[in-house]
C-alpha cells in the first residue's frame, strides 16, 4: 500500500526541517544559508491550492519555530502567508513554467522575509536584508528539482472557482 | 453571489490563523516562565530521534570520507595534537586566572566551591537553523537536569546561554547572536578593564562599555566578569582583535574573536552560576 500524498509532503517537510537544522550552516557562503525548509514549502505551494499550501505554511512554520526555538509565531505567520500567496497563484499564472517558478519563488521567499521582519525585528536591519536576499537567492538553486520532483508527488488540483 | 465565510477553504486558513496566534502567544508565556512548551515538547520529541539517526549517518560518512582522503595515521596525529593544543591553552588560561585570584585572595573559596558544580555533558543535535538566530539543539533536556539560564561551555571556553528547554532537548543561545550579551573582563592583571560582549551576528563579537580609559590591547584575552549572576566568572571568551575608540559616545570598544568555533562545536557541558536556582 502507497502512502497518501499529504503523508509524502508532511515527512518532506519534517525531513527538511531537520536537515535545515543539521546541514544548512555547512553550506554558508559569506554569511548566508539556505533555508530547506522554506524551499520545500515553495515546492508544495506552487503545486497545489491556497488553502492546502496554507496548511503546510502552517506545519512547516510551527516546524521551523520550535526548532529555533523563539519567534514560533512569526515563523508560524510567514510560513502560511508564503502558502497563501503562492497557492494564490494557480488562478493568476501558470506556474510549472520555469521562469515563472523561479520569479514567484524568490518574490514569495522576499515576501515571507518581509512578514517576519515585521513580526519579530531583527537588530541589524542592514544584516537582515543581506540575509533575506541572499537566502532567497541561494534557495533558488534547490527550487527547480524540489518543486519538479513534488509535482510529481502532487496530482493536478481542480482549479477553484470564486464567482459561483 | 460569493459567501466568503461558508468557503470551507476560506475557514481552513482562518482556522489555521487562529491556531497560529493562540500558539505563539501560548510559546511567547512558556518562554517568559521559563517553563516547557506542550506543544514544542511534542515536535520536539518527534524531531530529535531523527535528528539525533542522521547525525550518526552523517557523522559515520564524514569519517569515512575523511579516512579514505588523508588516511588513519595522519587523522590520528591531527587529532592528538590538536587535543593537546586545546587542553594546553585552556589550562594556560584557567591557571592565570587562578593565579590572579589567588594574589587578590578573594573568591578563593567560591571558585573551589564552583569546580565543585557537576556540569552536564550533551550532544550538539542542531547548529543555527535560521541565519538570523545563533542557536544550538542539543540533546540534553529537563528530564536529564537541564534549565533555562544555564551556561553551555566547552574546554575551549564559552558557547552560549540556554534559553528553552524541553523534556530532552534544550536551546542555547549562541554568544554571537545579536541578542546576546555577558558580562566581560580583561585578563591580563593590569587591566582588568569591565565590559559588556555582544553578539554582532557573524563570527566576531563586540565588546562595548568600556571606559574612556579602558587598557585594552590587540591579544588581550578576554573573560567573562561574573556580574549579572547569570554566568560564572573566568569563563574564556576570546580574544580582542582589534580596539576602536567611538567619537560620539567617547566610549571604547573592540572586536573580539571567540575561542570557541560554534559551527564545528559537537558536545557541551551545561553549568550555571553560584546562587543561581535550578
Amino acid at each position: 500500500m502507497r502512502p497518501p500524498v499529504w503523508m509524502k509532503l508532511v515527512l518532506l517537510i519534517v525531513l527538511a526541517t531537520v536537515m535545515q537544522a543539521m546541514f544548512a550552516h555547512r553550506l554558508q557562503f559569506r554569511g548566508v544559508q539556505p533555508d530547506f525548509n522554506k524551499v520545500v514549502l515553495i515546492g508544495i505551494a506552487v503545486n497545489t491550492s491556497v488553502h492546502v499550501a496554507t496548511a503546510y505554511g502552517f506545519l512547516a512554520g510551527w516546524l521551523m519555530g520550535t526548532v529555533v526555538g523563539m519567534s514560533v509565531g512569526s515563523y508560524l505567520v510567514s510560513r502560511m502567508v508564503l502558502g497563501a500567496s503562492l497557492g494564490l497563484l494557480e488562478l493568476r499564472v501558470f506556474r510549472h513554467n520555469p521562469i515563472v517558478l523561479v520569479f514567484s519563488a524568490l518574490t514569495g521567499s522576499m515576501l515571507c522575509e518581509a512578514v517576519f521582519y515585521l513580526f519579530s525585528p531583527q537588530p541589524n536591519a542592514p544584516r537582515w536584508a543581506y540575509q533575506a536576499l541572499g537566502e532567497s537567492v541561494y534557495n533558488l538553486i534547490f527550487i527547480l528539482p524540489v518543486a519538479g520532483w513534488i509535482r510529481r508527488m502532487v496530482p493536478p488540483t481542480p482549479r477553484l472557482n470564486y464567482t459561483s | 453571489m460569493y459567501n466568503l465565510w461558508r468557503d470551507n477553504r476560506v475557514r481552513l486558513i482562518m482556522l489555521l490563523a487562529l491556531a497560529a496566534l493562540i500558539l505563539g502567544i501560548q510559546h511567547n508565556r512558556a518562554i517568559q516562565r521559563g517553563a516547557t512548551n506542550p506543544f514544542a515538547e511534542a515536535v520536539m520529541a518527534i524531531l530529535a530521534p531523527v535528528q539525533s539517526a542522521l547525525r550518526s549517518v552523517a557523522s559515520g560518512l564524514s569519517d569515512f570520507g575523511y579516512g579514505v582522503l588523508h588516511g588513519r595515521r595522519l587523522r590520528e596525529e591531527n587529532r592528538h595534537l590538536r587535543q593537546q593544543l586545546e587542553a594546553m591553552r585552556a589550562a594556560e588560561i584557567a591557571q592565570e586566572e587562578l593565579r590572579q585570584e589567588n594574589e587578590r585572595l578573594r573568591r578563593l573559596l567560591q571558585f573551589a566551591q564552583s569546580k565543585k558544580i557537576r556540569p552536564l555533558a550533551a550532544r550538539v543535535l542542531g547548529v543555527q537553523p535560521s541565519a538570523y538566530f545563533h542557536t544550538l539543539i542539543i540533546g540534553c533536556g529537563q528530564a536529564d537536569g537541564a534549565r533555562p539560564r544555564m551556561v553551555a561551555v566547552t574546554d575551549e571556553g564559552l558557547v552560549g546561554l540556554v534559553y528553552a528547554v524541553t523534556r530532552h532537548t534544550a536551546h542555547v543561545l549562541l554568544i554571537t547572536d545579536p541578542n546576546a550579551s555577558v558580562g566581560a573582563r580583561i585578563q591580563r592583571a593590569e587591566s582588568r578593564a569591565v565590559g559588556v560582549c555582544r553578539g554582532r551576528g557573524d563570527d566576531y563579537l563586540l565588546l562595548t562599555f568600556l571606559g574612556k580609559d579602558a587598557d585594552v590591547r590587540h591579544g588581550d584575552v578576554v573573560v567573562t566578569s561574573g556580574l549579572g549572576g547569570v554566568y560564572p566568572a573566568g569563563i574564556p571568551i576570546g580574544t580582542v582583535e582589534e580596539v576602536m575608540d567611538q567619537r560620539q559616545s567617547g566610549m571604547r570598544e573592540a572586536r573580539v574573536k571567540p575561542f570557541v568555533n560554534v559551527m564545528q562545536v559537537e558536545e557541551v557541558l551545561l553549568t550555571q552560576a553560584e546562587g543561581q536556582t535550578s
